[in-house]
């Protein structure tokens, strides 16, 4: 994405030597004025100050840098970072990809059920998930005492507390961010366009390869860019299913932060963290143009996007005579493999999350595998405590908030960044996406000190202010991948036909980009009601959450009472998708 | 209780020590709350309230029905606990802000020094503690602006159910995979603990450990070269250690004192050993600029008085310092503690001075033993 400052760059150098400039501003870029000032008030002030402490301010050094390059282990960590992140983005794409096309085109029970699969990891607690894992993967777990059965191999295989747990675990929870943005941008695909294609003669496969595919890339992008980002700010589950070695640069920020107090250096490693990954993305869009697929491109490069379209096209043609003349050898799956298989992945996904629900009817005071007895306790334990009633609520509050602010803030943004053809473009999407890149606890550091100035710490909705930063990003690039196939001539006719800018959003935007609005106030919900580290700065002990009851749990007790705050928070996901479901449905027929 | 203090309530003599008997016979919680309250002193009696922290979990769990509470039937002052997974970072985020929002917090060892210098603490007001509070709490754990809560002591814990009672008996045995086979755990974030016990491992003795010099660093890694392949999980979170035990994850690991006995409270087959345990201390102290100071001062008098610390380490696993405690606890309690003279003499008590002294190069001695530890990691 960052390498829009590129080619942006270059178009600024080029539009300077053209005496007029084609481009102008349009009214839309008003848009982007209300969430520019959110974040620069919330995220680049502190992160300024973050700036000066990683220069050692007042005492000006270079110390803190110096010394990251001092000790090898920093990069090796860093490049463990990046290979991590890139295992788990590349798995779950292949993954994610079949569940997005099935969830799209598939029937209303089915897609409900894809819909439950994906989203029900996310709300597993992390240390219930983490044995659900041992339950499966570990030593004498339910696959290795298939694979010793089956005689398939003589020693339990090691699949966990090494690289493979890692990636396994985290793509396991992360499939939502790959699959939703997909399965959005999907849905607004044509596909009478499939039809004719197949009724020119291209066989289904070669349809799929030149019609369907190009056509979801956006979704794709937004989908492979989100979950990149998110993979490089896990700490909690490559530590609790790694290896020694399965270090993050995250892991070793927080230390620096929370353990020893080093906010300098932690912020001078934070700061390389930042720099690193925008100049990856940059890189990266020199070989994708993640500008134009974002929906970015409108007619700001004609001169230099011709060629490549040309291309492109070549390309395609290519795809689909090699495509038709595969298909003759192949045995035909019909529509029905894909389907199959998004289902078995579903099943997939499931399985951890069926083990925690059964796990949270344990009579025993541990996770034990088989539960010895069952019992309600988990639940009498959890419904009884004031103290986890009152986080729940506390929770849903901010959560809320921070979730309307957000999907409001990163809504206006998005359509002020596809629409608003202003210059610098590049400065605002570097801006959105950083909050992500940066790791939360630096962040939140920095929000601190911004809070205390307005006396907003400790507060719900200051706590709710910081998440909203968070959320953002998640929101804009969401609703911008949805955006590029909003044709702008629907709204022309409406206001050509006497309505008013808000009748023209209300009847013709909205309903258009209502599912994108959807899962992006969904995902602005859940990075706040997930959050563990804002909170322990910007609520300063007064504000206590679920999530962080949750972790206190799992930091010192190994009580199973969070299998069954987990077990209600799957149970109540899977009521919201099913009554969305089923009202969606009664508005269609 | 001591003899002063019965002076301060002469009517109250005989029924105190009769109830008192109860209590320590008793062991349970009300009745020590009960015991207190009949007999707060005036010294202690306020209003108002008191901001403290705590890390959450059952540890707050404890401090609430075991401290917090007593303490506002006996004195009056409502606590108002706030919890966090760390202390440290808030505290020095309030002092930077010039709002410090707390009146006490909990202090680790190796960060007390940094912070003690930047004058983020007000001393201790030991003048409203009980003589026998002063008896009991050793000196060395008394500094003038903290005093120790608890010591926590990273020990041996190992599976009752593989080996009885003739498992491991020292880290020697920990390394020794001959005779003692099977899967190990051992704690991943931190470089201290791991270097002590290979060093112990490796003949070095208790006495010698400290400070960690690079000669010594060097020796405890190669030592750590030959158990690393025998360690299954290098775990992160403190009820890992329990919890893997019990999955059979591993045979034996490191662990907190504190998790090892929740879990066997709580019937779990672990046994401790308190052979070459690391034990480091948390300090309670009371924050410079705190909404609520001359209050806080009196918790933290109040919870070094022995039966309220012997209620809180029953409730907690976390034994406080007051030595006077252990007349108070269940007998087969006592063997659990890092307190109990038999195991305090088996332990190596971390040099938290040194940790937190600068090198020439501007690191902390911490900060480089965890960038050579990162590095062993990451290798």
């Amino acid at each position: 994405m960052a390498g829009k400052m590129i080619s942006l760059a270059t178009n600024a150098a080029a539009e300077a030597s053209r005496p007029p400039p084609r481009v102008r501003p349009t009214g839309w870029a008003w848009l982007l004025l209300p969430g520019s000032i959110f974040l620069t008030v919330l995220f680049v002030m502190p992160l300024l100050g973050l700036l000066l402490l990683s220069l050692g301010m007042p005492d000006w050094t270079l110390a803190h840098f110096l010394r990251i390059g001092d000790s090898p282990a920093y990069a090796t960590v860093l490049g463990t970072t990046l290979e991590i992140s890139l295992s788990v983005t590349a798995l779950a794409f292949v993954f994610g990809y079949p569940i997005a096309y099935v969830l799209t085109t598939g029937g209303p029970t089915l897609r409900t059920f894809l819909l439950i699969a994906v989203v029900l990891p996310y709300f597993t607690s992390v240390l219930a998930r983490t044995f659900a894992w041992i339950v499966l993967l570990g030593r004498g777990g339910v696959i290795n005492e298939i694979l010793l059965q089956l005689g398939l191999v003589s020693q339990p295989v090691t699949m966990l507390y090494n690289r493979v747990g890692v990636i396994i675990g985290m793509t396991h929870i992360i499939m939502p961010l790959m699959i939703l943005p997909m399965s959005t941008v999907m849905s607004s695909i044509d596909q009478r366009l499939l039809r004719a294609a197949r009724a020119s003669g291209a066989s289904s496969l070669a349809a799929f390869l030149t019609i369907f595919l190009p056509l979801s890339l956006p979704g794709v992008i937004a989908g492979v860019l989100l979950v990149f980002i998110y993979c490089l700010g896990f700490y909690i589950t490559p530590a609790l299913l790694g290896g020694l070695s399965d270090l993050t640069i995250t892991m070793e920020i927080s230390a620096q932060v929370v353990d020893r107090l080093n906010w300098n250096f932690g912020a001078a490693l934070s700061m390389v963290l930042l720099v690193g990954v925008l100049a990856i993305l940059w890189i990266g869009s020199r070989f994708f143009p993640i500008e134009q697929l974002l929906g970015f491109s409108d007619g700001k490069s004609g001169s230099d996007a011709a060629p490549r379209r040309q291309l492109g096209t070549r390309w395609l043609m290519h795809v689909g005579s090699a495509a038709n003349t595969l298909d003759r050898w192949l045995p035909s799956m019909g529509g029905r493999g894909v389907v199959i298989l998004a289902s078995f992945l579903a099943v997939l996904l499931l399985l951890p999350v069926l083990i925690v629900a059964y796990l949270s009817f344990s009579s025993s005071p541990y996770f034990v595998f088989p539960v010895p007895g069952y019992s309600l306790g988990n639940y009498q334990a959890y419904l009884s405590d004031t103290l986890w009633m009152s986080a729940t609520f506390a929770s849903i509050r901010v959560a809320l908030m921070a979730a309307g602010m957000a999907t409001v803030l990163g809504a206006m943004l998005a359509f002020g960044l596809s629409r608003g053809r202003i210059r610098g473009r590049s400065a605002i999407v570097a801006l959105v996406l950083s909050p992500i890149i940066m790791p939360t606890v630096i962040v939140a550091v920095a929000t601190y000190f911004l809070l205390v100035r307005v006396g907003l710490q400790g507060t719900e909705f200051g706590l709710a202010l910081g998440h909203a930063v968070h959320a953002i990003p998640f929101v804009v690039v969401i609703v911008v991948a949805n955006l590029r196939d909003l044709n702008p001539a629907y709204e022309r006719a409406a206001r050509s036909l006497g309505a008013g800018p808000l009748a023209t959003f209300r009847t013709i935007i909205a309903p258009l980009v209502m599912p994108a609005f959807i899962v992006a106030a969904f995902f602005a919900f859940l990075t706040s009601f997930d959050d563990v580290v804002y909170v322990l700065f910007l609520g300063i002990g007064k504000v206590t959450t679920l999530p962080m009851r949750m972790w206190e749990g799992i930091k010192q007790d190994i009580s199973p009472t969070i299998s069954a705050v987990a077990t209600l928070q799957m149970a109540f996901a899977a009521i919201v998708i099913i009554i969305g479901a089923v009202l969606g449905r009664r508005r269609n027929t | 209780m001591t003899e002063s203090k019965d002076r301060s309530f002469p009517g109250a003599g005989l029924s105190r020590r009769t109830l008192l008997r109860a209590a320590t016979a008793a062991m349970a919680i009300p009745a020590i709350a009960w015991a207190t309250t009949a007999f707060a002193q005036d010294k202690l009696s306020g209003k108002g309230e008191v901001v403290v922290y705590s890390p959450g979990g059952s540890l707050t769990q404890a401090l609430r029905k075991s401290v917090f509470e007593p303490f506002t039937k006996a004195t009056g002052i409502t606590v108002v606990d706030v919890t966090a997974d760390f202390a440290e970072p808030q505290v020095k985020a309030m002092n930077q802000a010039g709002r410090v929002d707390w009146d006490t917090a909990f202090v680790q060892a190796q960060n007390y020094p940094d912070m003690h210098a930047a004058g983020m603490f007000v001393p201790i007001d030991y003048s409203l503690w009980d003589d026998e509070s002063l008896k009991g709490v050793p000196e060395a754990n008394r500094l003038n602006d903290a005093v120790v809560m608890y010591g926590s002591a990273m020990l041996l814990a190992y599976d009752e159910r593989v080996f009885g009672a003739n498992g491991p008996k020292s880290w020697a045995d920990f390394w020794d995979v001959k005779a003692y086979p099977g899967p190990r755990g051992l704690y991943a974030p931190a470089a201290k603990h791991n270097l002590e016990f290979a060093l112990m491992a490796d003949g070095v003795a208790k006495s010698d450990i400290w400070p960690l010099t690079d000669d010594k660093i060097d020796r405890a890694l190669k030592k750590l070269d030959e158990i690393k392949p025998h360690v299954t999980k290098w775990w992160t979170a403190g009820g890992e250690a329990p919890q893997l035990l019990l999955n059979r994850e591993f045979v034996m690991t490191n662990a907190f004192d504190g998790r090892v006995i929740a879990a066997i409270n709580q019937g779990a087959k672990i046994r401790m050993v308190w052979e070459g345990a690391h034990v480091n201390y948390t300090y309670w102290t009371v924050l410079k600029g705190g909404p609520n100071n001359a209050n806080a001062q009196k918790l933290i008098a109040f919870i070094n008085k022995a039966t309220i610390a012997s209620g809180f380490t029953q409730a907690s696993g976390f034994p406080g310092p007051n030595r006077n405690q252990l007349q108070h606890l269940p007998s087969n309690l006592v063997p659990l503690l890092s307190i109990s003279p038999e195991n305090a003499s088996k332990v190596v008590i971390e040099d938290s001075a040194w940790l937190a002294a600068k090198r020439p190069d501007g690191k902390t001695n911490l900060d480089h033993i965890q960038e050579r530890w990162l590095a062993w990691r990451a290798k």
